[in-house]
């Protein structure tokens, strides 16, 4: 599943990311995690604006591993019984590209005279 | 160890709740998820502070009630997309079995779409519950529902309060002239309150007024929508125009509202306008409709209703004794003619998915067998069973909607084409465009066989480990188990297959035997049609018995034509005048004990036009006016009013307590004719001269003496040149009255024959296959016995033992349920018991002889099998 690169059209399709999704490969572009900190990380990006409940986490996440956009490691140590996870090189492709995405909105955004006004 | 609790002890309330709610996910969701999202929730719930608990809570709940629905739909999303894969790769097997579910579930839609139309769709009124038949009864003549007086429906306006209001009507036939060809059109004589007692309003212009509906007072018209568009162009300027309707100038005062042809296929009303010379207390001639007061049950309005004719009869106990009153839901009486038969027919079409279903759970059952591997290496790498089994489940539900969608298609088209085929006009309140029944019952059977067809499959194909499918592929085998269901599968059919062809056998031999019974007339080589003299162009009963002397006499005359005469009604047709008859020399005994007789008006050589034999005395002739009055009386009339003596001379009243009725002397006898249809006896009839009662209205009857193409020509062309604003009516051969009355029966059979035949098919087909199927798999064994010495014929034996036991089981079965089932088919049978050993005997002997053929293709595969091959392999 983690398999091949996607190529421009199947990325053109995925895109744009649920906001969820996005936010999730986001929280585990640098280490990998467990359900509830994957949580709690997406609240502190979001500075507590998007708080993602049990049911949504796990239905995304049950979607990126189908993609494979992520994939399960084992659990480290003897008490963890919670299963963490990973990006594969397939969910950073999106990612770059979603970012890459949203940089180019950004800046038609600017142009278009939508540039936040400096305090 | 302690054995596991659910919920731990000491959990709140929230979590023990929320720990509940996480089974809304699909099975496999909450296999991978479950216990870690509530340890989650609570380590959520923990975080925060007191005073924002109950929200993170309510979120919490929310969020699983928003998210469950959600992977449930992706998850069938998925599946389906899965399950066309799969299918559209085998379409040796999809085909065929939507097909097969095309017919099964095609079928039943189709039957139920009617019966639905029938039975239950509610009638095109407001609040059709309300609305009930008020009828009177004739308790001496074994409660024969008679009709209402005009007395009699005064009465009851006025004294029930249990009614709101009480409508009524008779039927009637006008004759549009002026502005285009004259036009006969169907209709009724309502009172003038009779479509708002429906509660139904005019499209344009307003319902009749009392002062209407008085005597004398026949100017007002109410038409319907189509007639409306056809002949008036739909112009709104035709309201308050006066037209020309039979002979008579009416005001149109409204136009009914699109689809509206009350009673039956209705097009103009008109008020009854009765006066006192139709106000007797003998003439039960009308249909009243009466609405039930809010709140009010029909037992209350009866017990009502029974108490004003209590006070009725002792009133006019001469009159009325006899009388008793009923209230019919209008449904009820307006179904109760096809209703026995519709309900039959659904059993029947039921049996036949049944068949289907069995069909398509045997051929899934033999591809189970080769997925079995598929899904043991998926259970094997860690695969949920039970989403294997949803995933199935899915496959079958996919067959099941393509079947139905096919299915739906047909039922939708093959049943107005069967109701256009009718060789006559369906009354306008039976709808057979599908609603949301029809459409919650397609759901619903198509849930129904999906789980009937499918489970056993899934079950079978999710079942396998990987050690026993390994060991069974090696055999090609699916396991005795299996082998066993499937054969049971064929029994079934098999005895599915007895039940309905047994009863498609007793509908033939009812057919049969209705097609035999002599209705006392010869049908053949003659047509009729209908005609009309406006009475106010004819107001003398003189010139309407010339008028129709003279056309007789013309008709005979021309060209191609035999014998013509005229009759009030003919055999067959709807309708009749029923009348009391008081004998001379009995004394004017009271109405009840009199014999009520159908009155027939005809003119001279009626009974050799219609080829009814004269059993004595003298037809009409000229003669018999009103000066000399004559009646001719059916044998069984003769019999009763004079058993043992000659009959002809004798004198007799028609309604003797009219005042000025004259005794009338019988000149003849006629044999009895089967008036009412080949199941209803002969009705005791009178019948009296046109010269004497010379109705405006009469059906005309010419019997051709070369073609019969000619003679509506013929027809037409004589009555215009006697009387061009005359339209001719109902023109049709006589033999189209004896179709019509045999049509409803003869479609059931049809149906009927016809879903017997496919599930006969369809059982030989999986016979075949069953035993095909179980000769692949003993090949190995056959093989050895072969190679042991056995013979192929010996081979032909052991498969051919096997397809008689199958046989035998199947149909022992069978013989058994149809003897209870065919009981049902009870009131539609006709010179036929229900168990009739001859039926029996040849559905036997047939499917005996069809298993056998069946059977023999397996078997003989079994003799070819070789030795060498089937060992090596």
């Amino acid at each position: 599943m983690a398999g091949r690169p996607l190529d421009d059209d199947e990325l053109q399709q995925m895109l744009p990311l649920p906001e969820a999704v996005f936010h999730i490969l986001v929280a585990l572009a640098d280490h990998e995690n467990h359900g509830y900190a994957l949580m709690q990380e997406v609240a502190d990006l979001t500075e507590g604006r998007m708080r993602l409940r049990p049911g949504t986490l796990y239905a995304a996440i049950q979607r990126m591993l189908e993609q494979g956009l992520i994939v399960e490691v084992s659990p480290r140590g003897v008490n963890e019984r919670r299963r963490t996870y990973r990006t594969t090189p397939r969910g950073r492709q999106i990612a770059i590209s979603e970012t890459e995405r949203l940089r180019a909105l950004v800046a038609k955004a600017r142009l278009a005279g939508f540039a936040p006004r400096r305090a | 160890m302690r054995p596991r609790r659910r919920s731990p002890p000491g959990e709140s309330l929230f979590v023990r709740l929320y720990r509940r709610l996480t089974h809304l996910y699909p099975a496999a969701f909450q296999d991978e998820y479950r216990s870690e999202m509530v340890e989650m929730a609570k380590e959520c719930e923990a975080a925060e502070a007191p005073d924002r608990r109950l929200f993170t809570r309510l979120a919490l709940l929310g969020d699983v009630l928003l998210t469950a629905p959600e992977e449930h739909f992706r998850m069938l999303r998925q599946d389906v997309r899965h399950a066309l894969r799969v299918l559209a790769a085998s379409p040796a097997l999809t085909v065929p079995v939507v097909l097969v579910l095309a017919i099964g579930i095609g079928a039943t839609t189709g039957v139920f779409t009617i019966a639905n139309a029938v039975l239950l769709r509610p009638l095109p009124f407001a609040e059709p519950d309300r609305l009930v038949l008020l009828d009177e009864m004739d308790v001496k003549r074994g409660n024969t529902s008679i009709g209402m007086t005009l007395p009699g429906l005064r009465d009851y306006q006025q004294q029930a309060r249990t009614l709101e209001d009480v409508g009524a009507y008779f039927d009637g036939g006008f004759t549009l002239t002026g502005g285009g060809e004259p036009e006969r059109v169907n209709g009724a004589w309502v009172s003038w309150n009779l479509f708002s007692v429906l509660g139904v309003a005019p499209a344009l212009g307003r319902h009749f007024v009392p002062e209407e509906d008085g005597p004398g007072m026949e100017n007002a018209v109410l038409l319907s929508h189509g007639l409306w568009q056809r002949r008036f162009g739909g112009e709104r300027a035709i309201l308050g125009q006066r037209i020309e309707v039979s002979g008579r100038t009416r005001t149109v005062v409204g136009i009914m509202p699109p689809g509206f042809r009350f009673p039956e296929n209705g097009e103009l009303w008109a008020p009854m306008s009765l006066g006192p010379k139709e106000a007797t207390r003998t003439d039960h001639f009308l249909t009243a409709i009466a609405r039930l007061a809010p709140g009010v049950s029909r037992e209350q309005a009866l017990s009502e209703a029974s108490r004003i004719l209590e006070g009725i009869r002792q009133q006019f106990p001469a009159e009325s004794g006899h009388l008793g009153v009923t209230l019919v839901p209008l449904r009820d009486r307006l179904a109760g003619e096809y209703a026995p038969a519709l309900v039959r027919l659904l059993g029947a079409v039921l049996l036949l998915l049944a068949v289907t279903c069995t069909t398509v759970m045997n051929l899934l059952l033999a591809r189970a067998a080769g997925r079995r591997r598929e899904f043991a290496i998926r259970a094997a790498l860690g695969a949920n069973r039970r989403r294997a089994l949803r995933q199935l489940l899915t496959e079958s539900l996919v067959l099941g909607l393509l079947g139905a969608a096919l299915g739906l298609v047909f039922g939708t088209t093959a049943v107005p084409a069967l109701l256009r085929a009718a060789p006559l006009d369906v009354p306008y309140w039976i709808q057979v465009t599908p609603d949301w029944r029809v459409l919650l019952f397609t759901v619903a059977v198509v849930l129904a066989a999906t789980v009937a067809f499918g489970l056993a499959p899934a079950l079978h194909a999710s079942s396998a480990n990987l050690a026993d499918t390994l060991r069974e592929s090696s055999r090609a085998s699916s396991g005795p188990r299996v082998g066993r269901l499937r054969q049971g599968l064929v029994a079934l059919q098999l005895a599915l297959s007895v039940v309905l062809l047994v009863g498609a056998g007793l509908m033939v031999r009812s057919q049969v035997n209705l097609g035999r019974v002599d209705l006392g007339f010869r049908a053949e080589d003659t047509l009729s049609f209908s005609l009309v003299v406006p009475q106010p162009r004819y107001p003398e009963p003189r010139q309407r018995a010339a008028f129709f002397a003279s056309l007789m006499d013309e008709l005979r005359s021309a060209p191609g034509v035999g014998r013509v005469s005229a009759v009030s009604e003919l055999p067959l047709e709807r309708g009749g005048w029923w009348r009391a008859i008081g004998v001379e020399g009995t004394d004017t005994a009271p109405l009840a004990a009199l014999p009520v007789a159908l009155h027939v008006v005809v003119t001279p050589g009626y009974f050799q036009t219609l080829g009814i034999p004269l059993e004595a005395g003298r037809d009409f002739d000229a003669s018999d006016g009103l000066d000399r009055p004559a009646v001719i009386v059916s044998r069984t009339l003769a019999a009763r009013l004079w058993p043992g003596q000659d009959p002809v001379g004798r004198r007799l009243k028609v309604d003797p307590f009219h005042p000025t009725e004259p005794w009338r002397s019988v000149v003849g006898v006629v044999s009895d004719v089967r008036a009412q249809g080949p199941r209803a006896p002969a009705p005791i009839t009178v019948y009296v001269p046109h010269a004497f009662d010379p109705l405006a209205g009469m059906t005309v009857v010419m019997r051709s003496a070369g073609t019969m193409a000619t003679l509506p020509g013929t027809a037409r062309a004589v009555v215009s040149r006697l009387d061009p604003s005359l339209p001719l009516s109902e023109i049709h051969p006589v033999q189209t009255l004896v179709e019509r009355a045999q049509w409803h029966f003869r479609l059931y059979t049809q149906l009927f024959v016809a879903f017997a035949l496919i599930a006969v098919l369809l059982a030989a087909l999986g016979l075949a296959g069953v035993m095909s199927h179980l000769v692949v798999e003993r090949r190995q064994e056959i093989g050895v016995r072969l190679a042991l010495g056995a013979s192929p014929s010996d081979a032909f034996r052991l498969i051919l033992r096997r397809v008689l036991a199958l046989l035998g089981a199947g149909l022992a079965v069978g013989v058994v349920s149809s003897a209870i089932l065919s009981r049902a088919l009870g009131s539609l049978l006709y010179g036929v018991p229900p168990r009739d050993l001859l039926t029996l005997g040849v559905v036997l002997g047939t499917l005996a002889v069809v298993g056998l053929l069946a059977g023999a293709i397996p078997a003989r595969q079994a003799a070819h099998v070789s030795p060498i091959t089937a060992l090596r392999s």
